[in-house]
């Protein structure tokens, strides 16, 4: 506490004296830490505001329609910050789709691409506004680039890329912060499809719109948040059980992993029993109480500490969740829930919620 | 007194010796963390014991010696030793709390596996008033910097040090809290 005795007495540092020396003080009143460490919100949201609002509404049928998109795929997450003048309308597309294609055609002739050459001529880009997601001003929630490839002797196109930039319940959770005017936010984009499309269309996009595409990987907390939350969503029977898949530390030859898989009924009643159901947030410490539930379970059977060993994977009846950021959505219903805890999470991330 | 908590005065101290002993569940690399505190060169008898959990068995307790100074290893991708250690904390005698005590954490560089966060730890660390080293077992220098500061911490506790006691150490120390302007954690 106590500063070198030759220092003048500045009322900066006079201020100071009165805070232990370990606050940052932050600058123009913005919500931000400026340590290393990002801390787990004490709560979360299970749905955002506008999803309550899409439940009520009888088009919840023709919404799903396009989301079947999302299904049954392994999505890789990235995280984008916000893009510099995107625009949304008709003509704009067209322009990007026209312009990435070009690109991804002069990155072929360059070479630089995988596959033989005769593979990567005839790329060709398409963006598209995805149907089903659109928020409450009537502003696309979902873009889709979709990347193509003339095969090779085939009429067809064969489809090399799918990316979908999103960002449902964007709009709710950075209420308080306002971006100066040419931003557009889409945090999450999820994109399945070959290496060198995905990578190529990534840079383009790094450049075009000067924003930064980042690899998004969930830890454990992360994951355990996702498994206490999505388990207790669906109650109905034959879903498919809930499963937490930990890494055996590297000492232990000849295992890699674990697995413990709990049927949904059992893992649903034990939520249900932890979590106080009349919210609609989820608690740090109820997330906490059901991995720790789980585990003691476990060892209470097998004698072998799981909670010693890293959760890898997870799987609810919702989604599979990796930790190198792989994702796989089971269930149309459940879309805009993933998203909407995906865009909380990209926001959290690039620092941009409190 | 009881024999399960821990008591820095029970036994007498020799002269030119001190003991350090080193809590940690297992996967904690107390081995290699004893290790880096051999390879320096102190002109004392350094005596290391290891455990990974309090209290400490109960036949030993005669052959024992004195324990001058306690630190607990944890590890951020496993969450049974930050429980383990809360857990241990109540068999240890409040008087090793005045500058006896430390915390060092491992792989608190490697944010994809981490199962808590950083700011339980420290939260831990302040409820008790010890310092926290980071160590990073995978850097051989970054263990020989961190058992220098540990024996450091050690030689203040067992006397070596003229006119320097514990608890001045400790009283002088800072707490962990990372606080910006409005979010003020308690």
């Amino acid at each position: 506490m106590a500063g070198p005795a030759s220092t003048p007495d500045l009322p900066i540092s006079g201020s100071r004296h009165q805070h232990s020396t370990g606050i940052y003080t932050s600058w123009n009143g913005r919500k931000r830490r400026y340590t290393p460490y990002t801390k787990t919100p004490k709560s979360r949201k299970l749905k955002g505001k506008h999803l309550e609002k899409r439940v009520s509404s009888e088009s919840q049928e023709a919404d799903d329609i396009p989301l079947k998109k999302f299904v049954n795929k392994t999505w890789y997450v990235y995280q984008v910050t916000p893009l510099y003048r995107f625009k949304q309308d008709k003509a704009s597309l067209k322009r990007y789709s026209r312009h990435l294609s070009s690109y991804l055609q002069s990155e072929a002739q360059k070479g630089i691409g995988v596959g033989g050459i005769e593979d990567d001529l005839g790329a060709r880009a398409l963006f598209q506004i995805l149907p089903g997601l659109v928020d409450e001003t009537g502003n696309a929630e979902g873009i889709e680039i979709t990347v193509s490839q003339k095969e090779n002797g085939r009429n067809g196109n064969k489809v090399t890329l799918t990316a979908i930039l999103s960002s449902v319940g964007c709009r709710e959770l950075t209420e308080m912060e306002g971006l100066p005017n040419d931003f557009e936010r889409f945090p999450v984009l999820l994109a399945k499809g070959l290496v060198a499309p995905m990578r190529q269309t990534i840079v383009w996009l790094e450049s075009q719109f000067d924003c930064r595409i980042r690899r998004m990987s969930f830890n454990p907390m992360l994951l355990s948040w996702m498994v206490a939350m999505w388990t207790g969503l669906y109650s109905e029977p034959m879903l498919k059980p809930v499963e937490l898949r930990y890494t055996v530390p590297a000492t232990l030859q000849g295992l890699s992993y674990i697995t413990m898989t709990i049927q949904q009924e059992d893992a649903c009643k034990l939520w249900k029993s932890i979590h106080n159901g009349d919210t609609e947030e989820v608690l740090n410490e109820e997330v906490a109480e059901f991995l720790q539930a789980l585990e003691t379970h476990f060892f209470h059977h097998f004698k072998i500490h799981l909670s010693a060993m890293t959760l890898n994977r997870i799987a609810t009846p919702l989604a599979f969740v990796g930790k190198e950021g792989r994702l796989k959505i089971l269930m149309t219903k459940g879309v805009r829930t993933v998203l909407y805890h995906l865009t909380e999470l990209s926001l959290e991330n690039t620092g941009l919620t409190a | 007194m009881n024999a399960k908590v821990l008591h820095p005065f029970s036994k007498v101290p020799q002269p030119q010796k001190a003991t350090i002993l080193v809590i940690g569940v297992e996967g904690t690399q107390k081995k290699q963390f004893a290790e880096s505190l051999l390879r320096i060169n102190v002109p004392y008898l350094l005596q290391i014991r290891t455990a990974s959990y309090l209290p400490l068995p109960e036949d030993k307790e005669n052959t024992r010696p004195n324990i001058d100074f306690v630190a607990f290893l944890l590890d951020m991708n496993n969450s049974r030793s930050l429980t383990s250690v809360h857990d241990s904390l109540k068999h240890l005698d409040a008087s090793y709390f005045l500058g006896r005590v430390c915390f060092i954490v491992s792989q608190a560089n490697h944010d994809t596996i981490h199962c808590t966060d950083l700011t339980d730890v420290t939260r831990l660390c302040d409820s008790v008033d010890s310092p926290m080293l980071s160590i990073n077992f995978e850097v051989e220098e970054d263990c020989t910097i961190v058992a220098r500061q540990v024996l450091q911490m050690l030689e203040i506790a067992a006397g070596m040090k003229p006119g320097v006691l514990p608890l001045l150490v400790q009283a002088t120390g800072q707490s962990y809290q990372y606080v910006s302007g409005e979010d003020v954690d308690t």
